[in-house]
């Protein structure tokens, strides 16, 4: 009886608590969930602006991957049969990306019935008579890009590399069809090129390719990208054997000291084109050696002439000895590059350097030089600073930025640009190295005075000195000249975004 | 004890009543107090992040349009035809005066646009819609509080002036308010004393930065060093949007602001 009137009392005890305690929670709760939903705003917000920027920066890598790997002298080149010479019509390479651990299955640009697995529509819109395309190559993306350690994936899905035609561009791309350069009516057949500026239908060496990429992110966020994008060779306008280029300006006259009595020592002109080793047409002959005025012109003519060291060494273009230009150069419409301006020279330099197979710090001598040049293997070689060679000889295309010095049995097969301090020196009494191809000189460290290109710089005076017996010499050969002009990029012709469905 | 006085004590007197009832209400009053602060809060977070998220967007746009200008350039036509001027991007970034498309102004110097708080995007804003496929100008201008965008088909006469043929009412509308980069000059002393580090020296803050090709590496076009300080030249462009929401902070009753920055880069070549 004692038990149950307890029980009784306090349940009625217990009552108003109770109640109170609900209601205080359920405000704390009301207050709670209002919170949170303010701050989940804020983060869904960021998040928002993350995405965008995010899956727009892992669709460019996708792309960047897909122009990368079109290059030959890159590490994961796509290879000739993956990549033609000549990319058909109706045969798409696409460059798959799964998330690490998933299986190659996820991406399948090909189904397009299947929209999880990241479908290419826009290829049936751009090729509606090659779709779907009749040869399809699937390769997956690189390791050296997808394992460093630490590395987050790139997180584009596929990229697509194909030929490219006017459909494909939208471009009227020669103007065709009667109806003006703004008209419809594009071109669904024809392959379109690249003529070293603009595109073209014309058949050339070079074949413009289109290449798209598809970024997603995890959140559902997408974005296409496309380059249209063709191979570019380095346009070095060659004007001599060896070029010194300087501004004539008093105080700043080139300085060429030759070595007084070789008998073995030349600079010629007129092409070898075998003579180095390797064989190709004859190209007209050129000055043995090129200066951009009259004062230099005066003063390397003279040391060359009186006293007359051996003024019949110097060859080249119109037959006279010493055979000295003052104005053998002319800005050829193919090349970006003015090799009288010291701004565009120091351009030039960077774009080697982008694209070159070693870039060596110097001061640096022969054995820094890449183990793989040869011959057979010709590659270019950017010397930031002063090289030094003895006994050494080079194949393909060097640069260096400071100092040239080199002993007389070594030499250089290709095109050899001293650009930047501009000082060239052979030392010693060793012998018998030549240079086949072409040699320039330029000081771009300035002091000219007048002219000039940006940045008020000007040319400063060029040197280049020899000693005696000083090697064989300098020979004009346009065989050397073209083996080092080799593919240095995949150029960016055109970008622009996609909508994706 | 008895049956009664037993049940008497399981009742409530009155103070113990009006005892539990008072703090009742101060617990209720206290949180509904909060409550009201919360909502309160909340609504204007809300309009803080509704101005923010429009700032967001027109800020996106803006660096998808200064990614993709310059297309179509010049080079996907042959050498040897002559298209229309409307039918490619003569430039990434056009610029005011009849020397357009011919001679560039100097950034800094002479160019109405691209300026601070102005630029004029050039570029197909649809690739791939129906032909013929023309190309617009977009053009941003801040203007007093209000960034103003405006889009226009680029005119097919090789001399038109972007600057005038953009700068119409009919052309330019608001796109977003309250952007505090360049207030007048009492309202910008106001807001650098609350928010110094984002007005430093008390200046206004361009909308537009641009960085020109220069070597070894891109500088601001208005660096000294910069080898190149023309909008054909512009390379990227920072954006910086600083925008004031509709209230100010509830209890200190400052002007809320917030900066929001974007790059873009122009990848079409000239």
């Amino acid at each position: 009886m004692k038990a149950r009137k307890k029980t009784r009392r306090k349940s009625e005890e217990s009552g108003i608590a109770l109640l109170l305690s609900i209601f205080v929670l359920l405000l704390v709760c009301v207050v709670g969930i209002a919170m949170l939903s303010a701050s989940g705003t804020e983060s869904s917000l960021t998040g928002n602006y993350r995405s965008a920027t995010a899956v727009y920066y892992a669709a460019l890598s996708g792309l960047e991957e897909g122009r990368g790997r079109l290059l030959p002298r890159n590490p994961d080149y796509l290879g000739t049969t993956v990549l033609p010479p000549t990319l058909p019509l109706g045969h798409v390479i696409y460059i798959k990306n799964p998330l690490p651990g998933d299986p190659p299955s996820t991406i399948d640009p090909t189904n397009l019935g299947n929209p999880a697995t990241f479908p290419d529509t826009e290829y049936a819109t751009e090729f509606p008579g090659y779709s779907p395309p009749s040869n399809v190559q699937i390769v997956s993306s690189a390791p050296t890009i997808t394992s460093p350690a630490n590395s987050p994936n790139p997180l584009y899905k596929w990229v697509r590399i194909n030929a490219l035609t006017e459909n494909a561009l939208q471009i009227n791309v020669n103007c065709s069809g009667g109806g003006g350069c703004g008209s419809g009516g594009f071109n669904t057949n024809a392959l379109i090129y690249y003529d070293g500026t603009n595109l073209t239908r014309t058949v050339t060496q070079y074949q413009a390719l289109e290449v798209t990429a598809l970024g997603a992110l995890p959140d559902g966020s997408r974005k296409l990208l496309q380059y249209v994008v063709a191979t570019t060779k380095l346009q070095i306008p060659i004007a001599a054997a060896l070029t010194l280029a300087g501004p004539g300006t008093p105080g700043y006259v080139l300085s060429f000291n030759p070595p007084p009595s070789a008998t073995s020592y030349y600079i010629n002109g007129n092409d070898q084109s075998g003579g180095g080793g390797l064989a190709c047409a004859p190209l007209p002959a050129l000055p043995g050696v090129g200066v951009y005025n009259a004062s230099d012109y005066t003063s390397i003519d003279g040391t060359l002439s009186t006293p007359p060291p051996r003024a019949g060494h110097y060859t080249g273009a119109g037959g006279a000895t010493p055979n000295v230009s003052s104005s053998p150069y002319v800005h050829p419409s193919n090349s970006t590059v003015d090799m009288t301006d010291p701004f565009s020279l120091t351009n030039f330099v960077q774009t080697i350097q982008g694209s070159a197979d070693a870039v060596v710090a110097g001061p640096a001598t022969g054995s820094d030089m890449p183990g793989a040049m040869s011959f057979s293997n010709p590659m270019t070689v950017v010397v930031n600073g002063d090289l030094s060679l003895s006994g050494f000889t080079g194949y393909g295309l060097l640069v260096v930025t400071g100092a040239l010095t080199y002993t007389g049995d070594s030499g250089w097969k290709g095109i050899v640009l001293v650009i930047g301090q501009g000082a060239m020196h052979e030392v010693g009494s060793a012998d018998g190295g030549e240079f086949d191809g072409a040699v320039f000189v330029a000081n771009t460290n300035g002091g000219g005075g007048g002219g000039g290109g940006g940045g008020g710089i000007s040319l400063g005076d060029a040197i280049y000195t020899v000693q005696n017996p000083g090697g064989k010499g300098i020979y004009y050969d346009s065989c050397w000249i073209a083996q080092a002009r080799r593919p240095v990029s995949y150029k960016v012709l055109s970008f622009h975004e996609i909508p994706y469905p | 004890m008895s049956k009664r006085d037993r049940t008497r004590e399981t009742g409530f007197s009155l103070i113990e009543l009006v005892m539990a009832l008072a703090i009742f209400l101060i617990v209720c009053g206290v949180a509904f107090e909060m409550l009201l602060g919360a909502m309160k809060r909340y609504h204007d977070d809300s309009q803080l992040l509704n101005s923010f998220q429009e700032a967001r967007f027109g800020l996106d746009q803006m660096v998808r349009d200064v990614n993709d200008a310059g297309f179509p350039p010049r080079n996907q036509f042959e050498a040897g035809v002559t298209p229309a001027v409307n039918l490619y991007a003569a430039t990434a970034f056009a610029w005011s005066g009849t020397s357009y498309p011919n001679t560039p102004c100097t950034i800094g110097t002479n160019c109405v646009t691209p300026s601070d708080y102005d630029l004029i995007v050039e570029t197909e804003i649809n690739p791939n819609g129906p032909a013929p496929h023309t190309v617009q100008w977009v053009r941003y201008k801040l203007i007093g509080t209000t960034l103003y965008r405006g889009v226009l088909d680029k005119s097919a006469s090789p001399s038109a002036d972007p600057d005038a043929l953009t700068s119409g009412t009919d052309v330019l509308v608001p796109y977003v308010q309250n952007v505090m980069n360049n207030p007048p000059a009492a309202q910008l002393a106001a807001l650098q004393a609350v928010y110094p580090a984002m007005y430093p020296g008390g200046n206004p803050v361009p909308m537009f930065q641009y960085f020109c090709e220069s070597v070894p590496q891109p500088r601001a076009c208005s660096d000294p060093l910069a080898s190149t300080n023309d909008p054909t030249h512009v390379v990227g462009v920072i954006i910086t949007l600083i925008v004031q929401a509709p209230t100010t902070e509830m209890q200190t009753g400052v002007p809320r602001l917030v900066q929001l920055k974007g790059q873009g880069r122009r990848i079409n070549p000239n």
